[in-house]
């Protein structure tokens, strides 16, 4: 099923997915599954370093199928996020679609420091 | 009070970043517009940029070819070997392009004299938890030019001795390096000179050479740091080290390099030692890489590290060395090679946190 033309969508609904990134492997944020007969309109995400006293850097990859496969094209790349910060990668004025069959990943410099937050918009 | 973001978010007040060190807060939520703008001036938190302890400060570098002024600190770890790393700033239009390392140090704190440009008598200081861009710290004692002082410092007090290329001062002022504030009368040395050169035990200081009265001298000179007073008759250097550089741990002084005669036909690769606490004269250690003056010196308990310098400063085109070289103090012989500074620098400073007489 091909995704929805925007100019004439029957829902449209908002959603939001947190990942705590317990280790420094690559780690799926948002996934939109191959014939999902979806759109996902990316409106923010957000990159908290809960670690009170210690910087961790922030790798986020917009990938080329779904579950952070294929090949990741980075948006950020090894940023460092400070200590009790947070980093704003993808906001209103910069949103981005989520096709079918594409994923966001997000790669973590240290386990257990880092949490997303990506609020989105699911269009079908 | 709350504030509204790009990204719809409502977030609590922001902290201005305090330094580019992983462990820097920066508390708040921040754009990627917003983060590389403090990255840009060195002062966003870094994951992995921990401090490593050594220092070396501003300087004169080539920029096109043309002798023009450094205005970087950068950092290496002394107990490894490697390349330095970019850290921080010193105040851009300040300098320390005075032929003498400058630099004074405590566990926390650096603090360098800025000696060749007007006001001649600033003090700069930068704290080794922060980085960023260096701070004002107060002013040296009276107010001449105090190009070609020499600086020493224990864990508490830092001094600087002579200066001047005109008048040959006879000055040892200090500050007491927790406190910011103007430095006080100390005393004087035994000779009044420029182009003395500085180190200490953790008691006593030791200022080295120099030039005074027409004459390019051998004399050493000590100071007890705790107690101000004129200086005494130490001893005296192998050689003469005109615009040489000096460190030590608790026992043992170093010296390297330097000029004889303060011109290029003088310029000497030697390395000299005494041992601080018995007053005497200092002997032969070992060899710099090559023949060298403006280099700056700095150390830890095992290590003196030498970086920069000069091979021929009267040529147009005198080479300026990005080595970084270092010898063991308990082990006398040549130095080895420890790494490259960030650019070919001469007439920098150095400081160091872990100064082998803390």
């Amino acid at each position: 099923m091909a995704a929805p033309n925007i100019v004439n969508v029957t829902t449209i609904t908002g959603k939001s997915a947190t990942v705590d990134l317990s280790s420094t492997a690559a780690t799926a944020v948002l996934s939109n599954a191959a014939s999902s007969g979806k759109v996902f309109k990316v409106n923010s995400l957000v990159v908290a370093n809960v670690d009170g006293s210690v910087a961790a850097d922030i790798t986020i990859g917009f990938y080329s199928q779904d579950d952070i496969g294929g090949t990741a094209t980075e948006i950020v790349s090894t940023v460092s996020v400070p200590a009790d910060a947070s980093l704003v990668v993808i906001d209103k004025n910069s949103f981005l679609y989520l096709e079918e069959d594409r994923s966001l990943g997000a790669t973590a410099g240290a386990a257990n420091d880092l949490k997303v937050v990506v609020s989105y918009e699911e269009i079908s | 009070m709350s504030r509204k973001w790009p990204g719809s978010l409502i977030t609590k007040t922001k902290v201005t970043p305090a330094g580019p060190l992983e462990g820097g807060a920066a508390s708040g939520v921040w754009t990627l517009a917003e983060a590389l703008q403090w990255t840009g001036k060195e002062l966003w938190p870094i994951a992995g940029n921990t401090f490593t302890p050594v220092i070396f400060i501003a300087g004169t570098i080539k920029i096109a070819g043309v002798s023009g002024r450094a205005y970087t600190i950068s950092q290496v770890n002394p107990s490894t070997t490697g390349n330095a790393a970019d850290w921080a700033d010193i105040t851009t239009g300040l300098s320390l392009a005075s032929n003498t390392p400058v630099g004074c140090s405590s566990s926390t704190r650096a603090v360098w004299g800025v000696t060749d440009v007007s006001p001649y008598d600033a003090i700069e200081y930068i704290d080794y938890s922060s980085g960023g861009t260096a701070a004002a710290f107060g002013d040296l004692l009276n107010n001449f030019n105090y190009t070609g002082v020499g600086a020493l410092s224990s864990s508490t007090r830092g001094c600087w001795a002579g200066g001047d290329e005109a008048s040959s001062q006879d000055v040892i002022c200090y500050i007491t390096l927790a406190s910011t504030g103007n430095a006080l009368d100390f005393g004087d040395p035994t000779v009044a000179r420029y182009y003395m050169i500085g180190m200490a035990s953790a008691t006593r200081g030791l200022f080295c050479g120099g030039e005074g009265g027409g004459s390019k001298l051998t004399t050493v000179d000590y100071i007890t740091i705790a107690s101000t007073g004129n200086a005494i008759d130490f001893g005296d250097l192998l050689q003469v080290s005109l615009f040489g550089a000096g460190a030590a741990n608790t026992v043992t002084a170093i010296v390297g390099g330097g000029s004889t005669n303060g011109g290029d036909s003088g310029i000497i690769d030697v390395i000299q030692e005494r041992t601080i606490a018995s007053t005497g004269d200092f002997t032969d250690f070992g060899d710099l890489s090559e023949a060298l003056r403006g280099l700056a010196a700095a150390s830890s308990s095992t290590r003196v590290l030498f970086s920069g310098g000069t091979t021929a400063a009267s040529s147009a085109n005198a080479p300026y060395l990005d080595v970084i070289q270092y010898v063991t103090i308990a082990s006398a012989g040549n130095a080895v090679d420890f790494g490259d500074l960030l650019q070919p620098t001469t007439a920098l400073a150095s400081a160091s946190a872990v100064q082998g007489n803390l």
